[in-house]
């Protein structure tokens, strides 16, 4: 069991203290609640764009790292379709100044448009060096269009396209800062070699005073059930064919989102899964191959993808995909693969938990899907799962009708 | 509305004191020296078993071919058999190669331990080398090094490599991809044989676990052949002409750029105030290339600069992938950042920042004991441990400007450096 404490603000902050003594560094951890979904369609990639803009400083803090660095930390963020999450790991003893410049900027961040031209810039080559100038770097720009129609899920957290990055304003950027960033709508855990009073007294003092206005409502448009399959062929030029296919599937807050990342376990977790075994070993028809599933707040993806022995034909390995997917839906897998995947999981939590930043992070997103007993159930969440539940899951979800493929084409 | 107080800073500490794991050398019945690090609340527990057997011995793949298929299969555990029991444990075993050494690794959750020893053993000792796992293995590097060699900066990597230690050099020469039609399982067989001995070998155990599971590790390591394990290979470098290599790669859409020269690894007594010039010039996300290059220019996601350690010859080296048509300007500020460090002193305020981030960083390698392993480890390669850290400590809390000026004077020449630029045409 992970010991926390976890306590909500009159304006709405959720905090959470993990004491831990076993590592000399705290993180402290901020999640608010909006990501790249929040966006409208033709402004996409802002909720990213903003997390840069976070670091210009704020009104008592100029520059935001070097207050950072002059406590011997380090502080980054990551945005994802749904959370804008930053972290600052530092020596225990300065904990206070990661409630400074976090409340600070929560507070009253500086945004000038000088900065706001250099982190233009900046996302822009961030957009290149990850989606252009990497191999099948692109495929999200046209898988996420393709398995998603209506859901903002449709473009990726960068966004779009670059045009959308080079014509956000200033204005657009502090409304986005208005509406969103604010205590009602955010997550604080500090994890590591803390007090947990102290800490509490710490989140009143930086925090307690920051308003609260009102959010806006929020409603996604949800994806109408998908009634036959879409293709798309992109030709490039890369070394060798890939294949890309995508199915619809739960939100992470379905209960069938466990039997879900297990069947993904058996397909493709380590050297004895089974697409690794049997497509790239004992039929070498890839050269390598996942399946992955989005964790997503709104009904997540199946993805599975890999890239094709280039004497193979792209139609033949795609089929062996299709009945190496058929064969678990039929149930021709045994209960020591379920079991495997399962002892997996447990160990995969455990090894996840071995230091603060980790931790710090985990139940910031626990508490922001509404449920901090997750951290402690999950383990006995993903051993309850039945050859049953996989079974049906596989069923649901390897509809050939719902499924989405993008053929990658070597122009070679 | 908010208080005054917001205007000032929290006090920081700058002197944490670090609580240094113990660690226990206890010799196995080879001599091969294992170092147990009891650490963390998990009861997990991390092995490296880490030989001297790098590419840097011979024809690069060998070496990584047999680090490779050593955790494939084993003569007991076929390559399906060995995944299962390694999986269904929740366990994993894996293998890095780097150019000085190789590392076998298993990381378990310790009540799982004793279903993997037999599995462990058969992985150092009695590794399969089977011609079908090879072959279907030698393929699949093949096709994904045709695939690495798309991106700019491993192309760069390489030929920067291949510049600064001469295209022979034990850590120069680079495998193409016709090299895995020549790559032999007879040589892997040899090379298992000669180099997985006892000479320069030793073993790291972290984590929680009880004393019989040690005790395990202990017959798995002390029955290691006995063995020397040098080479003669010649380490003089033969860098290549010209100083700046510009390479060619279609449709690139960012450059990737590397400046770099020799210098001093870890176990040379300057080596700490070089590391204190390193993290100023490029070291940090506040680091002067980060500020200007993307703080203030916005030509760049990132840029940094490393120092890399190697036995026989240690490196420092810039490196970043950046807009197409600034690379020019980039590589002048690069000159710049460091002519500047070279003559005007270090402002008080950016010294006082540097010591105090540094101290910090110190302690992100206690973060876990992960993380003590891998940074124990890093130490033990090069006869040092935790006292390293107090030098550093030391060194940074008493460097001056002076001291940092002639250190960037002796190691970062941008003249003499050699450079590498990987863009389209």
């Amino acid at each position: 069991m992970m010991k926390y404490s976890t306590r909500k603000l009159k304006n709405g902050l959720t905090v959470i203290i993990q004491p831990d003594n076993s590592t000399p560094m705290a993180t402290f951890s901020l999640l608010y609640g909006v990501g790249s979904r929040d966006e409208d369609p033709n402004k996409t990639g802002i909720a990213h764009f903003f997390e840069h803009l976070m670091f210009s400083g704020s009104k008592n803090v100029e520059s935001f790292d070097h207050a950072v660095q002059m406590a011997g930390g380090e502080s980054n963020a990551f945005t994802s379709n749904d959370v804008t999450n930053y972290y600052i790991t530092l020596p225990a003893d300065n904990i206070e100044t990661a409630f400074w410049v976090e409340s600070d900027r929560m507070l009253n961040p500086v945004l000038t448009h000088e900065k706001l031209e250099v982190q233009r810039k900046v996302v822009i080559e961030e957009f290149k060096q990850r989606f252009l100038n990497q191999p099948y770097g692109d495929v999200n720009l046209y898988l996420l269009p393709l398995a998603y129609q209506t859901h903002p899920y449709r473009w990726p957290t960068i966004g779009s396209d670059a045009s959308h990055i080079e014509n956000m304003t200033y204005q657009e950027a502090q409304d986005f800062f208005n509406q969103y960033y604010q205590p009602q709508n955010a997550y604080l855990c500090v994890s590591g070699p803390v007090e947990t009073n102290e800490m509490f007294a710490m989140a009143e003092k930086w925090f307690a005073q920051i308003p609260s206005t009102e959010m806006p409502f929020r409603q996604y448009p949800q994806e109408k059930s998908q009634e036959e399959p879409r293709f798309l062929t992109l030709e490039r030029d890369v070394p060798s064919d890939a294949i890309f296919i995508s199915y619809p599937m739960y939100s992470r807050l379905d209960p069938k989102y466990y039997a879900a990342d297990l069947l993904s376990d058996i397909l493709s977790s380590g050297k004895s899964s089974r697409l690794f075994r049997n497509l790239t070993l004992n039929n070498p028809l890839f050269t390598d191959i996942q399946a992955v599933i989005t964790g997503s707040n709104d009904p997540g993806l199946f993805l599975i993808s890999g890239r094709i022995d280039p004497k193979i034909e792209l139609e033949e390995a795609e089929q062996a995909i299709y009945e190496q997917l058929e064969m678990v839906a039929n149930g021709d897998f045994s209960e020591q693969e379920l079991q495997k995947v399962q002892n997996k999981a447990a160990a995969n939590i455990a090894y996840s938990q071995m230091n603060a930043l980790n931790n710090a992070l985990s139940l910031c997103n626990a508490a922001f899907l509404g449920d901090l007993t997750l951290i402690d159930k999950e383990e006995s969440l993903y051993l309850q799962v039945t050859k049953e539940d996989i079974l049906a899951v596989a069923k649901e979800i390897f509809n050939p009708q719902k499924r989405s493929v993008i053929y990658y084409k070597s122009k070679k | 509305m908010p208080n005054r107080y917001r205007a000032v800073a929290p006090r920081v500490s700058k002197n944490y004191t670090i609580q240094y794991p113990e660690v226990t050398i206890i010799k196995a019945k080879n001599g091969i020296p294992v170092h147990v690090i009891k650490a963390g609340t998990k009861n997990v527990m991390k092995l490296d078993v880490v030989f001297k057997a790098g590419t840097r011995i011979t024809d690069p793949l060998i070496p990584k071919a047999t680090a490779d298929l050593m955790v494939e299969a084993t003569q007991t555990y076929n390559s399906e058999k060995l995944s299962n029991i390694i999986d269904t444990n929740g366990a994993f075993l894996f293998s890095e190669a780097d150019r000085d050494r190789v590392s076998i690794s298993m990381v378990v959750i310790e009540k799982f331990f004793d279903n993997l020893i037999h599995p462990l053993y058969e992985t150092i000792h009695k590794p399969k080398f089977d011609t079908v796992d090879f072959n279907r293995y030698r393929i699949k590097r093949r096709q994904q090094h045709i695939h690495a060699l798309e991106s700019t900066s491993t192309i760069a990597s390489r030929a920067f490599g291949s510049q600064l230690y001469g295209k022979e050099h034990p850590y120069g020469r680079m495998a193409n991809v016709h090299d895995y039609d020549n790559l032999d399982l007879d040589k892997i067989r040899d090379f298992h044989k000669k180099h997985y001995v006892s000479g320069g070998t030793y073993a790291v155990v972290a984590g929680q676990f009880p004393d019989s599971n040690f005790d395990k590790v202990m017959e798995v390591i002390g029955s290691i052949p006995n063995g020397s394990n040098t080479d003669k290979n010649d380490y003089t470098p033969q860098p290549e002409e010209p100083k700046l290599n510009r390479i060619t790669k279609k449709d690139a859409k960012q450059a990737t750029i590397r400046v770099g020269d020799f210098c001093i690894n870890k176990a040379h007594p300057d080596y700490a105030t070089l590391r204190i010039a390193n993290t100023i010039l490029g070291g940090y996300f506040g680091s002067r290339l980060m500020q200007v290059i993307r703080e203030q220019k916005g030509y760049t996601y990132g840029i940094g600069s490393n120092l890399i350690s190697l036995e026989h010859g240690a490196y420092w080296s810039v490196s970043g992938d950046v807009l197409l048509d600034k690379v020019d300007e980039v590589l002048a500020d690069i000159r710049n950042e460091i002519d500047l460090l070279k003559i005007k002193p270090i402002a008080q305020s950016e010294l006082e920042m540097i010591q105090n981030y540094m101290m910090g960083e110190i302690l992100q390698n206690f973060d876990g004991p992960f993380a003590i392993a891998d940074t124990y480890k890093v130490l033990t390669d090069y006869g040092l441990d935790f006292t390293y850290f107090e030098n550093l400590k030391e060194a940074i809390q008493t460097i001056t400007s002076n001291k940092l000026c002639s250190t960037v004077q002796q190691y970062f020449n941008y003249d003499s450096a050699l450079k590498t630029v990987v863009s389209c045409e």
